[in-house]
């Protein structure tokens, strides 16, 4: 299990909010979700993954509620909040920019 | 979205702060949430339960190390953010003393200066008088509706004092002056004339001895002192002693009772004595001569608008009662503070923390342009903090932070510098000041420094909103390229605004001096057609002795035969009160055969007496008719000379000589009076905007108790006075001569308030001036730095260092042209609201506009070519490889 420490804090911040973007999760499921849509290349330490989600919190992207979950327990919800939602835009932006680029110099032939 | 993002997050943080037990207890239940469910799906997998839960723990990594961080990313609320930046920005602060010492000073000077004059505006305006039930008590007066004349009467002041339950008590007072005999040269004092509540009514009581009893308020049993502090020290040497000594005044002996406290100043002014407050019968029942002042105290369940209320009613059942004598004046209660502060006094000392708070704003543009230079150069350090996680408006909050910080200090040390500035305005304000307020209120109290908080505060915010905007806008890639040579644009746009700022603000400010310099010296050497530097001045207030007017008259002849002998004198004359001298003396005038509709409708004009040969030393013209001479006399036709202003008015496009009229106010059977010239016009005070209505009557036929003198002298006016005073004293030893100085000198001493003002305005505006030379010099040397790379292309493709001067300069000055255009706007416009300060010149005067903005092109101009200079030494060789 390959630890994802090439990934840019940045960019742990927008896998994070766009999955939270598709439906409300609890910090289990959000890793579960990565590792699935991701079919198990994106995989985030779970020790990461809280101070990550708490870090959102503070900054007003995501909010967190706690809900009854499956066995009888309270589970931290969190879901995306409208400011959240334009932060998810401008970052996803930025992203397909500098992937772009970066694909651009990627494919060059030799010459 | 700053603002929304903060305020969305504020329950959290809160939260955060408040409840961190909860929130960690909350912290923990997540975790292990997360790591039950994990153990379930290994369980799920096959592990066994216990090896399950093992796994997902090492799975999960550090749990304490991931709570940590966890707390960590909480910790990061505005308290302590606050804490660290202010730490960071303390640290950044040491690391460039220079910058630091520069701004911090720049800042003291600005903040010092605005606290300064802010403790000045306070005491003029709300604290002008001390007096510990100051806001009890109310200044009670009446008021006549044609003339402003303003007083109270001796036997209404008896009436409304018995009546009125409003107020626990009233006392009436009155300033006297009188000469203080019984050494070798009578010394003028003035003093007051109270009531014997007076003390009790103000709330103080002499602090040696007592104060005044009812009884004394008669006539021959006034003979009893209370001195003043100053007094006390300076002629009893400050002994306890002093009660039962006697001082003379006016050749009559006092004896000494009671001596004030120091610092004690009611009425405002300097007095060196009270004295009891006894008038004649025939004094006491006058209705008319608004002769005294009255103060009252509030009673302990009233208030002011009830009081008033009172008083109206009063006043109708007196002047239904009264109906002559009360006739044209209506009662006026009012705060006494109230009293005190006139509009112009406000007005002035609102002018003056407008100029300091422009000089401030001006630093201030200085100080955030510095800092946006230095945050240039910050930007690698910014680009990393932001990729690390911090968002651009926590970095914009830490510069803000930084300037708050620079503010904070430079505020600190401002108070300092406040304090110095204070007691340097103490020594030097003018003595008339004193009839305006306290100085004993003067000092940096904490009203005043709450105020410098607030302006610290704003000044910080205001410097350091520059760096801080720049940063919420840069872009992160291009200040972690290698160099960051791209000239980032909100930068310089933000530089520009700053320097067309600050050459508007210099503009208004050295306008408004320039303003307040040209006001004064017209005023100042308004008379000199008459060549006041030969006329000698003085003043002379007859004893009660002289009261009958036969006395009276004769002395004033002998005294001026005996003057005109004096070899030196061209011409002696006397006069009721000399023009700038604070005489007034409005009268009321009746024409036979004009109906009035009330005797409200009365024309005002001002009386004066004088002597023949008064016109002629004063180089007034006879314009009709003649002059005074010795016909006119006791016994003779009553004559008056009347001015222009008062002919034009009265008797519009006729002749007036041989035209008869009444005084009102002349106690017995107003007898007519003939005019028999008309005298041109003179101005009788210096902010007089037109010419008065005066009307003259020869000494002989109206000697007053109180006369100004005036002598044309081929020599120094000042060597005659000994002569002056010798011929006095021959007559009458008892009589001092008050206030002896040249006509320059009266002239220049009620200008004197006005030039303190000038000369403030000045200062301040050399000082915006020079932080504006540093501003232009530092921006222009900026840009001449950042285009470097433009100047050495052009310098290598073949452009002559006088072209790229040019080319430098032309922007600069562009800039600068705005500057001033949108300078002289706002002088325009700000000028209007000053115009009720400025005599003798219009609030646009061109003068002033064209010499001000000559002199702030020339010297900005001058700012912009030094640095621009150095474009032209730019070597294009190394411009082009410095990257």
């Amino acid at each position: 299990m390959s630890k994802p420490s090439d990934l840019v804090q940045g960019t742990l911040d927008l896998l994070l909010l766009k999955i939270l973007g598709l439906e409300p999760l609890n910090g289990f499921a959000i890793s579960q979700r990565l590792k699935q849509v991701s079919g198990d290349v994106l995989q985030v330490s779970d020790g990461s993954l809280y101070p990550a989600l708490h870090k959102l919190e503070q900054e007003g992207w995501i909010s967190a509620k706690w809900k009854a979950s499956e066995n009888n327990r309270r589970a931290k919800y969190y879901s995306l909040t409208r400011l959240g939602k334009k932060r998810l835009e401008k970052e996803t932006t930025d992203w397909n920019r500098l992937s772009s680029a970066i694909s651009r110099v990627v494919k060059l032939k030799e010459a | 979205m700053r603002s929304k993002h903060w305020w969305y997050t504020i329950p959290l943080r809160l939260r955060s702060l408040f409840r961190q037990d909860r929130v960690n207890q909350e912290l923990d239940e997540e975790i292990q949430d997360h790591i039950e469910q994990k153990t379930q799906e290994l369980i799920g997998k096959g592990f066994s339960p216990h090896e399950a839960r093992r796994s997902a723990l090492v799975e999960f990594g550090g749990v304490e190390q991931s709570k940590e961080e966890c707390r960590d990313t909480r910790k990061v609320n505005w308290i302590q953010n606050l804490v660290k930046d202010l730490r960071h920005g303390l640290r950044l602060l040491r690391k460039s003393p220079g910058f630091t010492v520069v701004a911090v000073l720049t800042l003291a000077l600005g903040i010092g200066a605005n606290t300064a004059i802010f403790s000045l505006a306070d005491v003029i305006i709300r604290r002008p008088i001390s007096l510990p039930q100051l806001d009890r008590l109310v200044a009670v007066s009446e008021v006549a509706t044609a003339s402003d004349d303003t007083g109270i009467s001796a036997a209404n002041f008896r009436d409304l004092e018995s009546e009125c339950h409003a107020l626990s008590a009233l006392a009436a007072y009155q300033n006297v002056s009188v000469s203080l005999t019984g050494q070798t040269e009578p010394e003028k004092l003035n003093g007051v004339a109270i009531t014997a509540n007076f003390f009790s009514v103000i709330g103080v009581q002499p602090g040696l001895g007592r104060s005044f009893l009812p009884e004394e308020e008669e006539a021959g049993k006034d003979r009893v002192l209370v001195l003043s502090e100053a007094f006390w020290r300076q002629h009893f040497s400050g002994r306890p002693d002093v009660l039962g000594q006697t001082v003379f005044l006016d050749g009559e002996d006092y004896k000494v009772v009671g001596v004030m406290p120091p610092k004690f100043a009611f009425p405002l002014g300097r007095h060196a004595f009270w004295k009891p407050l006894a008038m004649s019968p025939a004094e006491r029942e006058s209705r008319t001569n608004l002769t005294l002042s009255a103060v009252g105290l509030l009673a302990p369940e009233s208030e002011l608008n009830q009081t008033r209320v009172e008083f109206e009613t009063l006043w109708t059942h007196l002047s239904q009662q009264f109906p002559q004598a009360n006739a044209g004046r209506i009662l006026r209660v009012i705060n006494l503070r109230d009293q005190v502060v006139l509009d112009y006094n406000r007005q002035f000392a609102l002018l003056l923390m407008g100029v300091v708070a422009f000089v401030l704003l001006i630093a201030c543009a200085n100080i955030g342009n510095l800092q946006l230079a230095r945050a240039t150069g910050r930007a690698r350090e910014v680009a990393v903090r932001s990729a690390m996680g911090a968002s651009r408006y926590r970095i914009a909050a830490q510069f803000l932070t930084e300037s708050v910080l620079l503010a904070f200090l430079g505020g600190v040390l401002g108070i300092l510098f406040a304090v110095w500035g204070v007691s340097i305005l103490r020594s030097t304000l003018p003595p008339q000041v004193e009839e305006i307020c306290d100085l004993n209120n003067l000092r940096v109290n904490s009203t005043a420094i709450l105020f410098t908080l607030g302006v610290t505060l704003a000044a910080g915010i205001l410097a350091g909103i520059a760096p801080a905007w720049h940063q919420t806008k840069s872009d992160i890639q291009n200040s972690l390229r290698e160099g960051g040579g791209r000239v980032l644009g909100g930068r310089k746009h933000m530089r520009n605004v700053f320097l067309v700022g600050e050459v508007a603000l210099a503009l208004v400010l050295l306008v408004g001096a320039g303003l307040m310099i040209r006001s004064f010296s017209s005023l100042a050497y308004a008379e000199r057609s008459i060549a006041p530097d030969s006329l000698l001045t003085f003043h002379l207030d007859l004893p009660n002795r002289y009261s009958d007017p036969i006395k009276a008259k004769t002395f004033y002849a002998e005294f001026l035969s005996r003057i005109q002998t004096i070899p030196g004198v061209q011409s002696a004359g006397l006069v009721s009160g000399l023009p700038y001298s604070y005489y007034d003396e409005p009268v009321s005038i009746k024409i036979p055969g004009r109906t009035q509709s009330s005797s409200t409708d009365l024309p005002v004009v001002m009386q004066e007496a004088a002597s023949p040969d008064y016109f002629r030393t004063v180089q007034m013209k006879i314009r009709e008719g003649r002059g005074f001479d010795i016909r006119d006399d006791l016994g003779t036709p009553s004559v008056a000379i009347i001015s222009e202003t008062m002919a034009q008015r009265l008797w519009p496009g006729e002749n007036p000589v041989g035209k008869t009229f009444q005084i009102v106010e002349t106690p017995s059977s107003s007898p007519s009076l003939v005019v028999v010239g008309v005298v041109s016009d003179t101005r009788h005070e210096i902010f007089d905007r037109s010419f008065r209505s005066i009307l003259y009557l020869p000494f002989q036929q109206t000697p007053g108790q109180s006369m100004d003198f005036v002598l044309r002298t081929t020599e120094p006016p000042l060597q005659l006075l000994s002569a002056v005073r010798s011929e006095l004293r021959w007559i009458d030893s008892n009589i001092a001569i008050e206030n002896p100085r040249t006509m320059t000198k009266l002239i220049a001493e009620q200008t004197n308030g006005l030039q303190y003002v000038a000369s403030l305005m000045a200062f301040f505006g050399g000082i915006a001036l020079i932080l504006t030379i540093i501003g232009i010099y530092g921006v222009v040397a900026q840009s001449v730095n950042e285009r470097k790379r433009e100047i050495g292309i052009r310098m290598a493709l073949g452009a002559q260092g006088q072209k790229v001067l040019a080319i430098i300069l032309r922007s600069s000055f562009s800039l600068i042209a705005i500057g001033l255009a949108i300078g002289v706007v706002l002088s325009l416009a700000l000028t209007q609201l000053i115009a009720s300060l400025i005599y003798g010149v219009s609030a646009w005067d061109l003068t002033a506009f064209a010499l001000v903005t000559s002199l702030l092109t020339v010297v900005a101009l001058l700012a912009c070519y030094i640095p621009a200079r150095r474009s032209m030494r730019v070597d294009p060789v190394v411009a082009l490889r410095d990257e």
